[in-house]
């Protein structure tokens, strides 16, 4: 609990809150009412992930990543292989939390959880829980691709893992950071991330989330961008019971630029939650946000994207969309596109569309000798391809790929 | 006979559109059917490629063979074409990999080896000449940001490569300018022969200067009222409908 007297003066104020409830515009469609009643999950000893099932996951060879794997909150050594000390990158454990070995570092942990972080992140920083701290040295430009692959085995409902990653990139860092993350049983992947960004660094960060289908996630992804920095986020959410993700990301520094991607495949009893901050905090700086839900039989996708321009923000550059397909008539998607401008000379635009496969399309694609499950598939499969296109790894891109078909193929039997 | 049609009988939602169709087209032949707006033509056009969402009657028979229970995609497998009047686009699926799932399908069909990537490509670069389609349309969406006359030619470009016996022309000339028109109506000739016939729905006689049919029908009102050659359409252009209307009376 050393360096974080932010983090202890909150901790009186949280014991007086509540999680949100229904109330909560923010909170409307997902909540997590029990969670009070949640026991915590104690991170397990290194050493037990050795039974990792081999699994067709898109995990690189080390040569082309460098790879930490964290077992139930642990780096498992003996599966990871880290960044060299030359490399200018450092992943060690978060100071003050037990992960593995630590360094001391100087960052703040919690500076930006702290003013930004919801309810969940700022419980999670007051656990001390559990993560990793990357850091990647000024001018570094990362020469291999970095993958986190986070293994969650967490049987029992109502137990919870948190865990809190802090990204540092020194000024003109660059650095491809992907995180493959994987959730067993019906407990609870809490995790918090927070990002700071110097002067030009790019950081290109894909999550693929795959949940299994009782497990509930909570994440924050909180991202601090000076100036000229660029973030990229793409999101592959293939499943989860219940999933809540938040994407906060400040731009404090003028010419910053931010894409946020994210493809949602909610299946049978499905929830997938998606939220965007997008807070354009000072001049010409540009986001891009586009993303895409295909929901299946009984399940449920829900957007929530808000895009802030403050009254400094001049010239500020944002667009924002949503599509969402329906595969069945029980699937449900709410998609809120919100935009809150104080500035007058900028350019923000967005659009939300949901709906099912065009019938027409259909029967014209039949009329040239395609079954119906063909025209759909296919109809469906451009609707996925075109986002996955700008996933920036190629073995990740091909990995989804496949197994977006797959998915398909599964949804569509439920559906037809 | 490649396609018989008797007595065929539609109606949507209690509404009958036609009222008993008898039509007979040889192997080889072009006919053209003529009528005015709402007459039936395209709803017998949709009905002969199984468009779904019709009560539907009577005999649809294709080289003898009774299709009225089959789906729009074994119709298609099995020789039928419908050029749409209203081409449909489909967002982000590139038109090869589109025809080339289609021209594999048919080939199934019919017992032959689907075509690989090279042999494919051959085929699409042949065909697009035929309609002077750039191979820049052919790398997009299927009639994604396609004008007007680029899409009626990627429908004709589209039955050349499925190479259909039963080839129906659902106003194909609606919405084209003189040129386009000129070329869209080569294209078609181009791919008249003995094996294929063509079905061809026009409200104008002016595309039948083009694509000259060995037989004019005239539908009015759901039913075939008159059947000629091809001076009936000039006949028709210059007297109107207004004029069948008259004799029928006079008949009745």
């Amino acid at each position: 609990m050393t360096n974080r007297p932010h983090a202890v003066q909150s901790v009186d104020k949280l014991r007086k809150q509540v999680p949100p409830n229904f109330r909560d515009e923010d909170w409307k469609y997902t909540q997590f009412p029990h969670f009070q009643q949640y026991k915590i999950q104690p991170p397990s000893v290194p050493g037990i992930g050795k039974g990792i099932p081999p699994s067709d996951l898109p995990i690189p060879s080390i040569d082309e990543a460098w790879v930490v794997v964290v077992r139930n909150g642990v780096i498992q050594p003996h599966l990871s292989h880290l960044p060299e000390p030359s490399s200018g990158i450092s992943v060690c454990s978060l100071p003050g939390t037990q992960m593995g070995p630590s360094e001391e570092s100087e960052l703040g942990r919690g500076a930006i959880a702290l003013k930004h972080g919801h309810y969940f992140s700022q419980w999670a920083l007051e656990q001390n829980a559990a993560g990793l701290l990357i850091e990647v040295k000024k001018n570094v430009v990362a020469q291999k691709h970095l993958l986190i692959h986070t293994i969650n085995d967490i049987p029992e409902s109502e137990s919870v893992l948190p865990c809190h990653h802090v990204i540092q990139l020194g000024p003109n860092a660059s650095l491809t950071f992907s995180e493959v993350m994987e959730g067993i049983g019906a407990g609870m992947s809490l995790s918090l991330h927070e990002i700071h960004m110097g002067f030009g660094s790019s950081l290109k960060h894909n999550q693929l989330q795959l949940w299994g289908n009782t497990h509930e996630c909570i994440q924050q992804v909180l991202v601090n961008q000076e100036k000229e920095s660029q973030y990229a986020h793409f999101a592959y959410c293939a499943g989860g019971g219940k999933v809540r993700n938040q994407l906060t990301v400040s731009q404090e520094g003028p010419f910053a630029h931010t894409e946020l991607t994210g493809l949602v495949l909610p299946g049978a009893g499905e929830h997938l939650d998606n939220q965007t901050l997008m807070r354009h905090c000072t001049p010409n700086c540009s986001s891009r946000q586009r993303y895409r839900a295909l929901v299946g039989h009984n399940g449920t996708s829900v957007f929530n994207g808000k895009v802030f321009v403050d009254p400094e923000a001049q010239k500020t550059d944002a667009y924002q969309h949503h599509a969402s397909l329906l595969m069945h008539e029980t699937a449900v998607s709410n998609a809120k596109p919100e935009l809150e401008i104080y500035a007058d000379d900028v350019k923000c635009s967005h659009g939300a569309t949901t709906g099912m496969l065009d019938a027409g399309e259909i029967h014209y694609m039949r009329s040239r000798g395609l079954s119906e499950i063909q025209a759909r598939m296919m109809l469906q499969d451009a609707f996925v391809r075109d986002l996955l296109d700008s996933l920036p790894v190629e073995t990740l891109r091909s990995w989804c790929l496949n197994h977006c078909v797959d998915r398909l193929h599964a949804l569509n039997q439920l559906t037809v | 006979m490649l396609l018989e049609i008797e007595n065929l009988r539609a109606s949507v939602e209690g509404k009958e559109i036609l009222k008993g169709i008898n039509l007979r087209i040889p192997a080889g032949e072009v006919h053209a059917i003529m009528g005015p707006n709402g007459s039936g033509k395209s709803t017998l056009s949709s009905v002969i490629a199984g468009k779904d969402g019709y009560e539907i009657s009577g005999s649809i028979r294709l080289d003898g063979e009774e299709i009225m229970d089959w789906a729009p995609e074994i119709r298609s497998r099995a020789g039928i074409f419908l050029a749409f009047q209203y081409p449909v686009e489909l967002p982000g699926v590139g038109l090869s990999s589109f025809l080339r799932a289609c021209v594999n399908e048919s080939r199934k069909h019919r017992g032959e080896p689907e075509l690989d990537a090279s042999a494919f490509l051959a085929l699409m670069r042949e065909k697009a000449t035929l309609v002077e389609l750039s191979q820049e349309l052919i790398r997009r969406p299927v009639n994604q940001g396609f004008s007007g006359g680029e899409k009626k030619r990627n429908e004709i470009f589209q039955m050349a490569m499925l190479d259909p016996k039963m080839a129906i022309l659902d106003e194909t000339d609606s919405g084209l300018d003189i040129d386009a028109l000129r070329i869209v109506a080569e294209g078609v000739n181009k791919l008249r022969h003995a094996e294929r016939s063509m079905l061809v729905i026009t409200h104008y006689q002016r595309l039948l200067e083009y694509i000259i049919p060995d037989r004019v029908h005239v539908l009015m009102d759901g039913a075939i009222v008159m059947n000629g050659d091809r001076n009936l359409a000039l006949t028709l252009e210059e007297k109107g409908y207004d004029w069948i209307r008259a004799e029928q009376e006079v008949s009745s």
